[in-house]
């Protein structure tokens, strides 16, 4: 099953919700379960933090951070008590389960986009939902920490900690989305739209990194592929919009800048019967592309046309329609690039793209060699310049200019339109579309009154008592 | 390969442009197109050299007009390159 950064963040998040419900006494068993996972804790969370691409060299925010985690990361910040006896405490669980989706969040974030530049919005987003859960950890187990003299500098440590996961958690949840959580890990060998262009776009690299492989076919096969991408992504686009989950007003640019992208590359995509470069396809991307075009075919389409929004999403198994779209502009400007480059290469470098003698015009190309090949019909190497190669490096070069106009609308996309406002310091914690949000009510919202009637995740201590099977948490 | 096999191969490149050419984000022409590369890769895997050939003026009688040649081509690896023809055009509703 794909992971998405989202996804994990809503795992993260309902975690620490069901913890802060939890009523807590201090014990110091209980206590040490838990100061067994903070370093591991610590570092995960610090992983993930160094993982959201900065938007400057320094990053004041960071090094904050960092100096907070460090030394909790480092089992610096608790006295080694050799005179206690040490009793056998297994780490809390659910502490364990948060330093596990965190360290899969930094694993993640590892992977990046490409050629996207770093907002403030977005990372003060992104810090947010990572810090909002940590907060509510480090109060849980200051709330289970006994008040003795050799807690007193571990204590102080969580309370930095929750100090400052504080002040991310007052952010607005409305604030928080960014395009950083659509990064995915697909497995390759999962029937899926994700899985299809994730495999596709290996195929292409590995093709197109290749010089032995190249050929004309390989790259109209690409451009046509792009072409197929565009064309999901804007279905998908349109299917978010038809089911409400992007406002028109917002996806419609979106799904226009990628149309026209789409076109584009049927333009690249088509060569002049004159122009030949001989050469089969790469194997690897022959599969790839017959996979991904009828994967597109099976997900988004009935018929001759695209399929009804609402199959579409039953198709999709769940997952947010918008979100696969970013993710399908992603992978088609990645690979924009690169076979923008090859053609570029191609036209213009070492390689030489054959010409059909007869269509050749001007007496400047009229030789000896011209002449036997035009008496013979054959094909002669393109000259450097000749307009009908240069029409298909203009098709390219369209073609990716459009791709990544395309993309950075659709990036946009990721965050939603909301307006900031700010309240007093934070109380208490709220789930608020499945993410931790410091308020200054301690009324809880719907969601959290369903939460809080959950049972807890987890093996730990302390919690509610269960009422029956737990519904799905909505985000 | 025979000269009719070569000129097969100049149809079905006429018929992916003619594809590849329509204008709609409907997403069929595309695809449509695309089948046609995937059967030129067979034509390159038997190691055909296109033949500039007439244009039909849609892909529909390109595909007839490459079927149509081929029945006159031979050698051991026509009738394969006939069958992805035969499956192109079944797809595209000529058959």
């Amino acid at each position: 099953m794909t992971a998405t950064v989202a996804g994990m963040l809503d795992r993260l998040h309902a975690q620490a919700f069901a913890i802060s419900n939890l009523a807590t006494r201090p014990s110091e068993d209980r206590w040490r379960a838990h100061a067994v996972v903070w370093p591991r804790l610590a570092l995960a969370t610090m992983r993930a933090l160094n993982n959201v691409p900065a938007g400057t060299a320094i990053d004041p925010e960071l090094v904050l951070l960092d100096s907070i985690l460090q030394p909790i990361a480092r089992s610096e910040w608790i006295p080694r008590i050799s005179d206690t006896p040490a009793a056998n405490v297994p780490p809390d669980k659910r502490l364990v389960d948060m330093t596990r989706v965190l360290g899969g969040i930094a694993d993640l974030l590892s992977i990046g986009l490409k050629d996207i530049v770093s907002d403030s919005t977005a990372i003060l987003g992104l810090r947010s939902n990572l810090l909002a859960p940590v907060m509510v950890a480090a109060n849980w187990s200051l709330a289970t920490a006994p008040e003795v003299a050799r807690n007193l500098t571990p204590r102080r440590h969580l309370q930095l900690v929750s100090g400052i996961g504080a002040a991310f958690a007052f952010i607005p949840v409305g604030l928080r989305p960014g395009q950083y959580d659509d990064i995915a890990a697909v497995p390759h060998s999962e029937n899926s739209l994700d899985a299809a262009m994730h495999n596709w776009l290996d195929a292409t690299k590995e093709a197109l990194a290749t010089r032995k492989g190249l050929s004309g076919l390989t790259l109209q096969t690409i451009a046509a592929d792009l072409s197929v991408l565009c064309g999901a992504a804007a279905a998908t686009t349109n299917a978010a919009i038809a089911l409400g989950q992007l406002a028109e007003d917002r996806g419609r640019p979106v799904v226009e800048a990628i149309s026209e992208a789409n076109a584009k590359w049927r333009e690249a995509s088509r060569w002049p019967q004159t122009i030949y470069l001989g050469g089969v396809r790469d194997t690897g991307l022959a599969d790839a592309s017959i996979h991904l075009r009828q994967t597109v075919i099976d997900t988004l389409r009935d018929g001759k046309s695209w399929a009804d929004p609402a199959v579409i999403a039953t198709r999709m198994n769940g997952q947010e329609l918008a979100s696969v779209a970013r993710r399908a502009m992603h992978i088609a400007a990645e690979a924009a690039q690169l076979q923008q480059a090859a053609v570029t290469n191609l036209f213009f470098g070492k390689d030489r793209v054959m010409m059909a003698s007869r269509s050749l015009e001007g007496a400047t190309y009229m030789n000896k060699a011209v002449f036997t090949a035009r008496r013979r019909g054959t094909w002669i190497p393109m000259p450097r310049y000749e307009p009908t190669g240069v029409e298909v490096y203009r098709a390219a070069l369209n073609a990716a200019t459009a791709t990544t106009a395309a993309r950075l609308l659709s990036v946009a996309t990721a965050r939603t339109a909301v307006a900031p406002s700010m309240s007093s310091p934070p109380t208490a914690v709220d789930f608020t579309q499945g993410r931790i949000v410091a308020l200054r009510t301690t009324t809880p919202s719907a969601s959290a009154q369903r939460l809080t009637q959950e049972p807890p995740f987890g093996m730990g201590t302390g919690g509610p008592g269960s009422s029956g099977p737990a519904p799905s948490i909505g985000r | 390969m025979s000269l009719s096999t070569s000129e097969a191969y100049g149809h079905l490149r006429n018929a992916a442009w003619h594809y590849l050419s329509i204008d709609d984000d409907g997403g069929e022409g595309v695809l449509l197109g695309a089948a046609c590369l995937d059967v030129e890769d067979a034509f390159e895997k038997a190691e055909v050299i296109p033949e500039l050939v007439q244009d039909e003026g849609s892909a529909e009688a390109a595909i007839k007009a490459a079927l149509a040649s081929l029945e006159e081509g031979n050698g051991p690896l026509v009738p394969a390159l006939r069958d992805a023809l035969v499956e192109l055009a079944v797809r595209a509703g000529l058959r």
